[in-house]
């Protein structure tokens, strides 16, 4: 008992010894002076300089310091490149279909015959997937789509009857054989998905054009990428398709046709058929960046 | 009070059913699997039943098969050889969309119907 007393005292001195030793210290050590030029000059001996006084002083209120602050960043965004005011850039300017798409309301079209995707990504079944999946998504919009079996059907004898080889001289011919008032031409940039990841990425390029004036009545250009749930939605017991990957990738293929269509002009078969003109209407160009993960 | 809460939550009911226009099913992964080929005559069967639902139990606003859905299932009536009742199909096709008429007579003389 009486031994553990004692370590702890020989403890709490050693400890005590240590801190006056640093006191001790930092009294003798010399210390360093800051001296300023007028005190050197004196030591010197040289004449002391003349002190120049700031009259243009002003005082600025903090209300005026903020307009300021305010006014230097609305600068700097301007240099930016960025001139929408936070009233704009919040409820930004309203696009009318009518504006969109005039040529689609002069023509007013009936039927689409969707021409054979171009398929230029590594996915070897994405020209089919865009094929089938756009039907369902231009057909309730109230148009009349052309059978997609049969059309496919002639697309693997016919290798000319693809978006590839097909160009707005030659679209009449559509008219001619099938009596269709307007022709889609889709091209698959890409489609890729990591088997580690949820996200699922699409480029893809949509034209449409009347048969009749050879004019584009739609064109679309979409940059989708789709982050799924996690864990990944399987496919069902009862689903045709073969693997999960494919099925994740073909859900994300029918997502992306519905946004690409989402301000699409409604057709003959529908109730709301020329009274969607003051809808509103996307840019031709948008990047459809959709997460369902929760952030 | 109870009343008008009652009529209000049925207003928001019904106006929240929105129905679309045709009823698919199936559709898409149906005519994705069927694009692909390759299928056995035991696939096929599985196939043309499911399509059957589609063209002859129509729901949706319209009440009638979707665009295209005729002409497809006819064909596929057609492959397995009965061309009496791919007829049929066929004319009502053009019956429920008269934009068709010029595509289906085409198909129905390549055919030879």
């Amino acid at each position: 008992m009486k031994k553990r007393i004692l370590v702890y005292m020989v403890t709490a001195f050693a400890f005590a010894a240590c801190n006056v030793a640093e006191k001790v210290k930092d009294k003798y050590v010399p210390q360093e002076e800051i001296r300023t030029d007028d005190v050197l000059a004196e030591i010197k001996g040289e004449p002391k300089k003349e002190e120049v006084k700031d009259t243009n002083v002003s005082q600025i209120s903090k209300k005026e310091l903020k307009r300021l602050e305010k006014e230097r960043i609305r600068q700097e965004k301007i240099m930016a490149g960025d001139t929408l005011n936070f009233f704009e850039r919040t409820f930004p300017k309203r696009i009318r279909r009518d504006s969109i798409y005039p040529q689609i309301y002069k023509e007013l079209p009936r039927s689409i015959l969707v021409v054979y995707p171009w398929n230029r990504s590594k996915n070897q079944y994405g020209d089919r997937m865009f094929q089938t999946a756009i039907t369902q998504e231009l057909s309730l919009k109230g148009y009349y789509l052309f059978p997609v079996l049969t059309i496919s059907q002639q697309a693997k004898t016919d290798t000319n009857f693809n978006s590839r080889y097909q160009n707005a001289d030659n679209v009449r011919s559509y008219f001619e054989n099938y009596g269709a008032d307007a022709a889609l031409f889709i091209t698959i940039y890409s489609i890729n998905k990591e088997y580690w990841s949820t996200k699922t990425e699409i480029v893809a390029d949509y034209t449409m054009i009347s048969t009749h004036s050879g004019d584009t009545l739609f064109q679309r250009r979409a940059n989708f990428s789709y982050s799924s749930p996690f864990p990944l939605k399987d496919k069902s017991k009862e689903s045709l398709l073969e693997d999960n990957k494919e099925f994740q990738i073909y859900e994300a293929v029918q997502r992306l046709q519905h946004y690409v269509f989402s301000d699409f002009p409604y057709g003959p078969y529908h109730k709301e058929y020329l009274k969607d003109k003051k809808k509103f209407s996307h840019q031709t160009e948008m990047d459809y960046k959709i997460s369902v993960i929760p952030e | 009070m109870k009343k008008t809460i009652l009529v209000i939550a049925c207003v928001i009911c019904l106006s929240s059913c929105n129905k679309v226009l045709y009823n698919y099913y199936n559709y898409n992964e149906l005519a994705y699997t069927y694009s692909k080929g390759g299928w056995e005559d035991k696939e096929m069967k599985k196939m043309v039943k499911q399509y059957k639902k589609i063209v002859e139990i129509p729901k949706g606003k319209t009440v009638v098969p979707p665009p295209g859905c005729c002409v497809d299932y006819a064909c596929m009536l057609i492959q397995q050889g009965d061309t009496t009742k791919a007829k049929v199909f066929f004319d009502k096709e053009i019956l429920l969309y008269p934009e068709s008429k010029m595509y289906v007579d085409n198909l129905k003389k390549e055919i030879g119907l």
